[in-house]
Protein backbone atom coordinates (compact mmCIF):
# COMPACT_ATOMS: atom_id res chain seq x y z
CA UNK A 1 0.00 0.00 0.00
CA UNK A 2 1.38 3.38 -1.24
CA UNK A 3 0.70 6.99 0.57
CA UNK A 4 -1.32 7.53 -2.37
CA UNK A 5 -3.37 4.59 -1.45
CA UNK A 6 -3.56 5.60 2.41
CA UNK A 7 -5.44 8.78 1.53
CA UNK A 8 -7.24 7.25 -0.47
CA UNK A 9 -8.67 5.02 2.30
CA UNK A 10 -8.33 7.15 5.11
CA UNK A 11 -11.33 8.53 5.66
CA UNK A 12 -13.12 5.00 5.38
CA UNK A 13 -11.08 4.02 7.20
CA UNK A 14 -11.70 6.48 9.81
CA UNK A 15 -15.32 5.89 9.70
CA UNK A 16 -14.05 2.06 10.74
CA UNK A 17 -15.62 0.69 7.36
CA UNK A 18 -12.61 -0.88 5.51
CA UNK A 19 -12.27 -4.07 5.68
CA UNK A 20 -9.95 -6.47 7.62
CA UNK A 21 -7.38 -7.20 5.07
CA UNK A 22 -7.42 -3.18 3.99
CA UNK A 23 -7.39 -2.10 7.45
CA UNK A 24 -4.09 -4.45 8.44
CA UNK A 25 -2.70 -3.32 4.90
CA UNK A 26 -3.13 0.20 6.21
CA UNK A 27 -2.10 -0.09 9.43
CA UNK A 28 1.16 -1.56 8.35
CA UNK A 29 1.71 1.37 6.26
CA UNK A 30 1.07 3.33 9.06
CA UNK A 31 3.35 1.44 11.43
CA UNK A 32 6.39 2.53 8.91
CA UNK A 33 5.81 6.19 7.18
CA UNK A 34 5.20 9.06 9.44
CA UNK A 35 4.25 11.54 6.57
CA UNK A 36 0.95 8.92 6.48
CA UNK A 37 0.53 8.90 10.44
CA UNK A 38 0.29 12.97 10.49
CA UNK A 39 -1.92 12.73 7.65
CA UNK A 40 -4.32 10.09 9.29
CA UNK A 41 -4.18 11.68 12.37
CA UNK A 42 -5.03 15.29 11.07
CA UNK A 43 -8.18 13.72 9.37
CA UNK A 44 -9.01 12.60 12.68
CA UNK A 45 -8.42 15.73 14.23
CA UNK A 46 -10.53 17.56 11.69
CA UNK A 47 -12.96 15.01 12.34
CA UNK A 48 -13.71 15.43 15.93
CA UNK A 49 -13.36 19.00 15.70
CA UNK A 50 -16.28 19.44 13.40
CA UNK A 51 -18.20 17.07 15.01
CA UNK A 52 -18.05 19.31 17.68
CA UNK A 53 -21.26 20.83 18.55
CA UNK A 54 -19.96 23.30 21.10
CA UNK A 55 -19.80 25.78 17.96
CA UNK A 56 -23.82 25.21 16.84
CA UNK A 57 -25.33 28.53 17.14
CA UNK A 58 -27.56 30.90 15.62
CA UNK A 59 -27.91 34.49 15.39
CA UNK A 60 -30.14 35.72 18.32
CA UNK A 61 -32.03 37.96 16.54
CA UNK A 62 -32.84 34.57 14.14
CA UNK A 63 -33.52 32.80 17.04
CA UNK A 64 -36.05 35.38 18.57
CA UNK A 65 -37.77 35.43 15.06
CA UNK A 66 -37.94 31.48 14.99
CA UNK A 67 -39.36 31.42 18.69
CA UNK A 68 -41.89 33.94 18.19
CA UNK A 69 -43.06 32.16 15.13
CA UNK A 70 -43.45 29.24 17.43
CA UNK A 71 -45.01 30.88 19.92
CA UNK A 72 -48.06 32.35 17.70
CA UNK A 73 -48.24 29.07 16.00
CA UNK A 74 -49.88 27.63 19.26
CA UNK A 75 -52.23 30.34 20.09
CA UNK A 76 -54.91 28.34 17.86
CA UNK A 77 -55.98 24.79 18.27
CA UNK A 78 -54.86 22.93 15.22
CA UNK A 79 -54.93 25.45 12.18
CA UNK A 80 -51.82 27.42 13.17
CA UNK A 81 -52.24 29.83 10.43
CA UNK A 82 -48.77 28.64 9.12
CA UNK A 83 -49.44 26.36 6.20
CA UNK A 84 -48.09 22.55 5.96
CA UNK A 85 -46.56 22.08 2.61
CA UNK B 1 -42.68 21.81 33.69
CA UNK B 2 -39.41 23.36 32.04
CA UNK B 3 -36.29 21.85 31.65
CA UNK B 4 -33.68 22.77 34.58
CA UNK B 5 -30.49 23.86 33.18
CA UNK B 6 -30.56 26.11 29.64
CA UNK B 7 -28.30 23.91 27.96
CA UNK B 8 -28.96 20.46 28.92
CA UNK B 9 -29.64 18.10 25.89
CA UNK B 10 -32.69 16.82 25.07
CA UNK B 11 -33.54 13.54 24.03
CA UNK B 12 -35.75 12.70 21.01
CA UNK B 13 -38.66 11.61 22.91
CA UNK B 14 -38.41 14.21 25.57
CA UNK B 15 -38.09 16.84 22.92
CA UNK B 16 -40.90 16.48 20.92
CA UNK B 17 -42.88 15.92 24.06
CA UNK B 18 -41.33 19.14 25.59
CA UNK B 19 -42.16 21.26 21.62
CA UNK B 20 -45.97 19.34 21.80
CA UNK B 21 -46.49 21.13 25.10
CA UNK B 22 -45.64 24.50 23.31
CA UNK B 23 -41.91 24.75 25.77
CA UNK B 24 -40.39 27.75 24.09
CA UNK B 25 -37.07 27.04 25.62
CA UNK B 26 -36.91 23.61 23.57
CA UNK B 27 -37.57 24.95 20.55
CA UNK B 28 -34.76 27.59 21.20
CA UNK B 29 -32.39 24.64 22.14
CA UNK B 30 -33.32 22.81 18.92
CA UNK B 31 -32.73 26.01 16.62
CA UNK B 32 -29.62 27.19 18.07
CA UNK B 33 -28.74 23.36 17.56
CA UNK B 34 -29.45 22.96 14.03
CA UNK B 35 -30.96 26.64 12.62
CA UNK B 36 -26.92 27.28 11.24
CA UNK B 37 -25.81 24.09 9.68
CA UNK B 38 -29.28 23.67 8.20
CA UNK B 39 -28.63 27.27 6.29
CA UNK B 40 -24.88 26.12 5.15
CA UNK B 41 -26.91 22.98 3.93
CA UNK B 42 -29.56 24.94 1.79
CA UNK B 43 -27.33 26.83 0.29
CA UNK B 44 -25.68 23.73 -1.24
CA UNK B 45 -29.01 23.80 -3.49
CA UNK B 46 -29.49 27.27 -3.38
CA UNK B 47 -26.91 30.05 -3.71
CA UNK B 48 -28.52 32.96 -2.71
CA UNK B 49 -28.49 33.36 0.93
CA UNK B 50 -31.85 35.21 1.13
CA UNK B 51 -33.52 32.39 -0.49
CA UNK B 52 -31.59 29.99 1.98
CA UNK B 53 -32.87 31.13 4.69
CA UNK B 54 -36.40 31.13 3.48
CA UNK B 55 -36.43 27.72 2.57
CA UNK B 56 -35.04 27.00 6.72
CA UNK B 57 -37.75 29.44 7.53
CA UNK B 58 -40.52 26.98 5.62
CA UNK B 59 -38.81 24.16 6.92
CA UNK B 60 -38.75 25.54 10.57
CA UNK B 61 -42.77 26.42 9.86
CA UNK B 62 -43.43 22.71 8.33
CA UNK B 63 -41.45 21.15 11.82
CA UNK B 64 -43.81 23.09 14.02
CA UNK B 65 -46.75 22.31 12.24
CA UNK B 66 -46.44 18.13 11.28
CA UNK B 67 -44.02 17.65 14.91
CA UNK B 68 -47.79 16.27 15.78
CA UNK B 69 -48.01 14.13 12.83
CA UNK B 70 -44.62 12.68 12.84
CA UNK B 71 -44.57 9.08 12.83
CA UNK B 72 -40.48 8.67 14.42
CA UNK B 73 -39.57 6.18 11.86
CA UNK B 74 -37.01 8.21 11.61
CA UNK B 75 -34.25 10.75 14.29
CA UNK B 76 -35.66 14.23 14.78
CA UNK B 77 -33.09 15.50 12.99
CA UNK B 78 -33.06 13.15 10.11
CA UNK B 79 -36.89 14.05 9.34
CA UNK B 80 -36.22 18.06 9.61
CA UNK B 81 -33.75 17.21 7.03
CA UNK B 82 -35.43 15.31 4.69
CA UNK B 83 -37.77 18.14 5.12
CA UNK B 84 -34.81 20.69 4.51
CA UNK B 85 -33.97 18.89 1.49
CA UNK B 86 -36.93 18.63 -0.24
CA UNK B 87 -37.88 22.39 0.19
CA UNK B 88 -34.58 23.51 -0.80
CA UNK B 89 -34.71 21.24 -4.43
CA UNK B 90 -38.42 22.61 -5.09
CA UNK B 91 -36.44 26.10 -4.69
CA UNK B 92 -33.68 25.22 -6.35
CA UNK B 93 -36.22 24.03 -8.99
CA UNK B 94 -38.00 27.40 -9.26
CA UNK B 95 -34.91 29.47 -9.31
CA UNK B 96 -34.00 27.40 -12.43
CA UNK B 97 -31.24 25.62 -10.89
CA UNK B 98 -29.77 22.26 -11.41
CA UNK B 99 -27.82 20.49 -8.71
CA UNK B 100 -25.89 17.88 -10.25
CA UNK B 101 -25.10 16.52 -6.76
CA UNK B 102 -24.12 13.18 -8.39
CA UNK B 103 -21.36 14.93 -10.52
CA UNK B 104 -18.03 14.24 -9.27
CA UNK B 105 -15.84 15.98 -11.28
CA UNK B 106 -12.70 15.53 -12.50
CA UNK B 107 -10.08 12.70 -10.87
CA UNK B 108 -12.04 9.93 -10.42
CA UNK B 109 -12.34 9.40 -6.61
CA UNK B 110 -9.28 11.04 -5.48
CA UNK B 111 -10.17 12.66 -2.50
CA UNK B 112 -6.05 14.36 -2.03
CA UNK B 113 -4.58 16.04 -5.20
CA UNK B 114 -2.70 13.24 -7.59
CA UNK B 115 -0.34 16.28 -8.39
CA UNK B 116 0.63 16.02 -4.44
CA UNK B 117 2.46 12.14 -4.28
CA UNK B 118 5.17 11.37 -6.07
CA UNK B 119 4.81 8.67 -9.74
CA UNK B 120 5.61 6.04 -6.53
CA UNK B 121 2.63 6.52 -4.80
CA UNK B 122 4.64 8.48 -1.94
CA UNK B 123 3.97 12.05 -0.62
CA UNK B 124 6.20 14.61 -2.63
CA UNK B 125 6.36 16.90 -0.24
CA UNK B 126 6.33 15.58 3.58
CA UNK B 127 3.07 16.15 5.85
CA UNK B 128 3.64 18.87 8.77
CA UNK B 129 3.04 18.42 11.94
CA UNK B 130 0.53 20.50 13.36
CA UNK B 131 2.61 21.81 15.97
CA UNK B 132 0.87 24.92 16.46
CA UNK B 133 -2.12 22.66 18.25
CA UNK B 134 -0.46 23.75 21.27
CA UNK B 135 -2.80 24.04 24.54
CA UNK B 136 -3.15 27.58 23.97
CA UNK B 137 -5.10 26.73 20.76
CA UNK B 138 -6.77 24.18 21.73
CA UNK B 139 -8.65 26.33 24.68
CA UNK B 140 -8.66 29.11 21.52
CA UNK B 141 -10.75 26.38 19.99
CA UNK B 142 -13.02 28.93 18.81
CA UNK B 143 -10.73 30.63 16.18
CA UNK B 144 -10.30 27.13 14.55
CA UNK B 145 -14.11 26.52 14.56
CA UNK B 146 -14.41 29.58 12.34
CA UNK B 147 -11.56 28.47 10.18
CA UNK B 148 -12.80 24.67 9.53
CA UNK B 149 -16.43 26.81 9.47
CA UNK B 150 -14.98 28.94 6.63
CA UNK B 151 -13.87 25.93 4.59
CA UNK B 152 -16.61 24.47 4.68
CA UNK B 153 -18.27 27.08 3.20
CA UNK B 154 -16.30 26.82 0.65
CA UNK B 155 -16.77 23.59 -0.50
CA UNK B 156 -18.45 22.67 -3.52
CA UNK B 157 -21.95 22.10 -2.84
CA UNK B 158 -22.89 18.86 -3.34
CA UNK B 159 -19.70 17.86 -1.05
CA UNK B 160 -20.81 20.67 1.68
CA UNK B 161 -24.02 19.07 1.59
CA UNK B 162 -22.54 15.53 2.12
CA UNK B 163 -20.07 16.87 4.97
CA UNK B 164 -22.84 18.51 6.98
CA UNK B 165 -24.82 15.94 6.91
CA UNK B 166 -22.48 13.38 7.39
CA UNK B 167 -20.03 14.82 10.23
CA UNK B 168 -22.01 17.55 11.47
CA UNK B 169 -25.48 16.40 12.01
CA UNK B 170 -23.86 12.68 12.21
CA UNK B 171 -25.98 11.02 9.79
CA UNK B 172 -25.26 7.26 8.29
CA UNK B 173 -24.29 7.03 4.66
CA UNK B 174 -27.41 5.22 3.52
CA UNK B 175 -29.70 8.11 5.07
CA UNK B 176 -27.58 10.60 3.33
CA UNK B 177 -27.33 9.10 0.04
CA UNK B 178 -30.86 8.88 0.03
CA UNK B 179 -32.04 12.64 1.66
CA UNK B 180 -29.59 13.85 -1.51
CA UNK B 181 -30.75 11.10 -4.13
CA UNK B 182 -26.78 9.83 -4.62
CA UNK B 183 -25.39 6.55 -4.73
CA UNK B 184 -23.56 5.93 -1.56
CA UNK B 185 -20.24 5.42 -3.46
CA UNK B 186 -20.75 8.79 -4.25
CA UNK B 187 -21.80 9.90 -1.24
CA UNK B 188 -18.42 8.46 0.23
CA UNK B 189 -16.37 9.82 -2.75
CA UNK B 190 -17.90 13.35 -1.66
CA UNK B 191 -17.27 12.95 1.87
CA UNK B 192 -13.83 11.65 1.67
CA UNK B 193 -13.05 14.77 -0.35
CA UNK B 194 -14.63 16.78 1.70
CA UNK B 195 -12.76 16.05 4.81
CA UNK B 196 -9.53 16.22 2.85
CA UNK B 197 -10.49 20.23 2.11
CA UNK B 198 -11.22 21.02 5.64
CA UNK B 199 -8.33 19.18 6.87
CA UNK B 200 -5.76 21.03 4.22
CA UNK B 201 -7.71 24.37 5.26
CA UNK B 202 -6.82 23.95 9.22
CA UNK B 203 -3.31 22.59 8.48
CA UNK B 204 -2.46 25.97 7.22
CA UNK B 205 -3.10 26.91 11.01
CA UNK B 206 -1.96 24.21 12.79
CA UNK B 207 1.55 23.77 11.13
CA UNK B 208 3.88 25.73 12.85
CA UNK B 209 4.21 29.58 11.35
CA UNK B 210 7.05 30.04 13.56
CA UNK B 211 9.59 27.71 12.63
CA UNK B 212 12.02 29.81 11.04
CA UNK B 213 11.40 32.80 13.77
CA UNK B 214 13.73 32.40 16.81
CA UNK B 215 14.57 29.15 18.89
CA UNK B 216 11.81 28.00 20.88
CA UNK B 217 12.87 24.42 21.47
CA UNK B 218 11.46 23.18 24.98
CA UNK B 219 13.97 22.65 27.56
CA UNK B 220 14.23 19.33 28.05
CA UNK B 221 15.82 19.64 31.27
CA UNK B 222 16.60 21.70 34.19
CA UNK B 223 13.19 23.90 35.46
CA UNK B 224 12.00 25.27 32.01
CA UNK B 225 8.76 24.80 30.83
CA UNK B 226 7.66 21.42 30.02
CA UNK B 227 5.03 20.35 28.03
CA UNK B 228 4.31 16.60 29.00
CA UNK B 229 2.60 14.43 25.54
Amino acid sequence: MTCRDVSRRASTYLDEDLSLRERLALKAHLFICVNCRRYVAQLAATLNLVRDRQWAGVDEEAEDRLAAMFRQSGKSDGGSGFTCT
Amino acid sequence: MTSGAADAAYDDDTLIARLLERDERAFRWLVRQLHGMMLAFARSFVRDAALAEEVVQETWVAVIDGLARFERRSTLKTWIYSILANKARTAAQRARRTVAFSDLGPAGGDPVDPDRFMANGHWASPIEPWDAMTPERIVAGQHLWTVARGAIELLPEAQRAVLILRDVEEQDGPTVASLLGISEGNQRVLLHRARASVRDALSKIMTDPQKAGPDKKTTQTGQGPRRQS
